[in-house]
């Protein structure tokens, strides 16, 4: 029984796990999705803001895990509210990881339809993706941080490279004027740039495999703040080069401003096509953790080895991946998993933390 | 023991042939031999004689919207032809290497894809490099909707140049050029090879065209005009933000006033006058930069345009000319500046007052620094701008006068 495995991870790693999770597919849609929020330049003052609220709640999901060092959410969440309650969180949880990695694999087939093989059926790289993510999660913890080790820097390196070529028709008049309209344009689009962020609660799971627990705050901080970065890198150069009217207007803006910057001078073209291939990595790894946190999940509900479980997910995923008729089907699977992510890593957290205070369940700060 | 062993030597090999059948990807795979690359196209509109005859073969004539019959002319590259070309210079009996093929029909897409009917070849865009729309075409359709293919399709580059033609676009498409032997090529190279000169319209993408399309501004597209042997890109066409349709020419020289205007003159000369002597005294332009500052007073709105330039003495008809003296210099910058201030007024007044669009930006800065000013009057801004006095001022510094300063 692999019910509670004995890895551990550090803290860099659980920091890298953190970014790697919220940077997914969300980038590739963000400037539209903020800009149809926002409606004005101040995208990125948006962003900014939905990752300080992002933060808050980030602090409170690190808190509440460091209360049960030696437990994941799926056991600690019965101890505080009991077993009924308990386990409908979790198999809710549960749905949301699945219904996660599905979004995440559908989201990546699309892409890759759209630029790199537009006569492959999605089919065959969906179950391709799946096939090369079970292996890497079925071997535990270790190997996926250890691949997000690996991944992140790649993804980093090559994203800023993107973003650099983007600069190339970047304009800073397309950023003015600040504040134009007004804050009021800015708050409407929190709400939806707070959303992006989603995949930070996978420390509700993550600080118990930590080898020191009370960095699980520092490890939060530090991943969300990372991907804050990225994101304000993300639509300054999107919305600078692009307009914010263009950015909503374009399927993936992201990738369309690498397709339309270019490096003077030089005979390289296309970089769209690079762009998808660097954000599989990026997308990857969102992938794996979501699928390992549902199988982790199950085994956990179910009290036995979490292997079967992994297995047995691969063809619900696949289905929920398939179901979708067309891209806005797709698109609306990642609305619905965005108002879940406002249950799983807000007001589920904040509850069961107000609760275990109240009741004092739970190591109270310093022992560990 | 040994059973398992074999069993699993099984299990491998299996799994090994379904590893092999799906890892290489053969589904996307084209042979490069079996391509038909793209790389111009022409959108004209269809004769009325042709599109009629056509018409008869169609059924179901009726059931369909009324629509304007588009030719799509498209460019195909013959690399064998091109490689002849190449080796035997002067053969010039040789096959072109290029061929154009024209269809004809209500939508771009449904023109395009026609060709695959009529070859064996697969259609491929990623080389696309131009599209040259017809004046026809472009004052016929609202523009979004003829890009609208363009952007869409994930094949096609963003950055794929866009100009106007006079007259006919295939026409464009079907000049002969000496040295490079495609003529989308050619097109493609004359905008990058005219970026130095004042008189040529900064280069239009179709990603460039969509974003302001989307924002309702005016803005200017290449002109290109085919000649019997030869190509040319002179003046613009002016295309409305508020119909999304061209509007009208602009000349040579009113081009240069906008590229004044907007500060896009990377370089070229200005031939001024000398009032005393009636000469000329070239001007050799190394930098222009502009600066449009709005103003609103009492609820007026105003324009001042801050043109900044600095050049070089290249030529003059005046003897002695001294330029070593600095009443020269002065005199020559009064004459230029008066000439920059005449090709600014002409190219100001057609567009502001002719054509009634901004085409230079004015209302992008207003809505930069008077925002609450600009929600009001976005809507209808190339009416109100119509009416906003714009007032040009004009800074010449002579740095140099080369190698020679008089000619005594």
């Amino acid at each position: 029984m692999i019910t509670k495995p004995k890895d551990k991870i550090s803290t860099i790693q659980a920091t890298l796990a953190i970014s790697a999770t919220i940077i997914g597919v969300g980038i590739l849609t963000l400037p539209r999705t903020a800009g149809k929020a926002v409606g004005t330049p101040d995208i990125w003052l948006a962003v900014l803001l939905g990752g300080l609220i992002v933060l808050v709640f980030g602090y409170i999901v690190a808190k509440l895990s460091q209360r049960f060092p030696d437990k994941t959410f799926f056991e600690y969440s019965l101890d505080i509210t009991g077993k009924s309650i308990g386990y409908l969180i979790n198999i809710f949880i549960v749905v949301y990881f699945t219904l996660l990695a599905a979004y995440e694999a559908r989201i990546l087939a699309e892409l890759i339809r759209t630029y790199l093989l537009s006569r492959t059926p999605i089919e065959v790289i969906i179950t391709i993706f799946i096939s090369v993510g079970v292996y890497l999660v079925v071997g535990g913890i270790n190997p996926l941080v250890r691949i997000f080790e690996f991944f992140f820097p790649i993804v980093v390196f090559l994203f800023l490279f993107t973003m650099f070529i983007g600069l190339s028709i970047f304009e800073l008049e397309n950023l003015r004027p600040v504040l134009g309209q007004g804050i009021m344009p800015v708050l409407k689009g929190v709400q939806a740039t707070a959303l992006s962020y989603l995949g930070f609660e996978i420390m509700l799971i993550f600080t118990s495999f930590m080898e020191k627990p009370k960095d699980a705050v520092k490890a939060t901080f530090i991943g969300i703040s990372l991907t804050i970065v990225c994101y304000l890198i993300t639509v300054v150069v999107a919305i600078g080069g692009l307009t914010v009217k263009e950015a909503q207007s374009l399927t993936w803006p992201t990738a369309a401003v690498a397709a339309e910057g270019e490096i003077p001078g030089a005979f390289l073209e296309r970089f769209e096509v690079f762009f998808t291939i660097m954000w599989t990595l990026a997308i990857f790894t969102t992938y794996a953790i979501a699928h390992y946190i549902s199988g982790l999940g199950l085994g956990q509900i179910f009290k036995r080895n979490i292997n079967p479980f992994i297995y047995g997910l691969v063809p619900v995923i696949y289905i929920i991946a398939m179901a979708p008729q067309n891209l806005n089907t797709v698109f609306q699977l990642g609305d619905i998993l965005s108002y879940m992510a406002i249950l799983t890593s807000g007001i589920i957290p904040t509850t069961l933390l107000l609760i275990a205070m109240i009741r004092g369940i739970g190591n109270e700060k310093k022992k560990f | 023991m040994k059973r398992k062993n074999s069993k699993n030597k099984l299990l491998i090999i299996i799994s090994l042939f379904m590893i092999t059948s799906i890892l290489p990807g053969c589904w996307d795979r084209v042979e490069i031999e079996e391509l038909g690359i793209v790389v111009g196209m022409a959108i004209d509109l269809t004769e009325p004689e042709k599109s009629a005859l056509r018409k008869n073969l169609e059924t179901r004539e009726k059931e369909r919207p009324k629509h304007h019959r588009i030719t799509l002319t498209q460019q195909f590259i013959i690399p064998r032809a091109l490689i002849q070309g190449g080796g035997q210079n002067q053969g010039g009996g040789g096959q072109k290497p290029y061929s154009n093929i024209e269809s004809e029909g209500d939508t771009i897409l449904a023109v395009a894809r026609q060709y695959a009917s009529q070859s064996s070849r697969v259609t491929h865009y990623r080389h696309l490099k131009v599209i040259v729309l017809s004046e026809e075409v472009a004052r016929l359709f609202n523009i979004k909707n003829l890009l609208n293919v363009f952007l869409r399709d994930p094949e096609i580059e963003r950055d794929v140049k866009i100009m106007i033609s006079e007259g006919k676009a295939f026409k464009a498409l079907d000049v002969a050029p000496k040295k490079e032997q495609i003529p989308a090529f050619k097109l493609n190279q004359l905008v990058d090879n005219m970026r130095r000169s004042a008189r040529i319209a900064p280069e239009v993408t179709i990603a460039d065209m969509s974003k302001r399309l989307v924002a309702k501004s005016s803005f200017i597209v290449q002109r290109v005009i085919p000649h019997k042997d030869e190509v040319k890109l002179a003046g613009a066409a002016v295309i409305s933000g508020k119909t999304r349709k061209m509007i009208g020419w602009l000349g040579e020289e009113e081009v240069d006033g906008i590229n004044w205007l907007t500060g896009q003159t990377r370089g070229g000369v200005v031939e001024a006058v000398d009032e005393k002597t009636d000469e000329y005294i070239v001007y050799d332009i190394q930098s222009v930069t502009s600066k449009i500052i709005p103003e609103v007073k009492d609820g007026k709105i105003s324009f001042t345009i801050e043109i900044n330039s600095e050049g070089a003495i290249g030529e003059d008809w005046l003897i002695p000319g001294n330029a070593f003296k600095n009443e020269f210099l002065i005199r020559a910058k009064q004459a230029i500046k008066r000439e920059v201030r005449n090709i600014v007024d002409d190219a100001l007044n057609k567009t502001q007052k002719q054509f009634k669009v901004d085409v230079i930006g004015c209302g992008k800065q207003l809505s930069i620094k008077y925002p609450q000013v600009w929600q009001q009057v976005k809507d209808n801004w190339d009416e109100y701008f119509s009416k906003i006095p714009v007032n040009v001022q004009i800074k010449i510094n002579i740095r140099t006068f080369g190698r020679r300063g008089t000619k005594r």
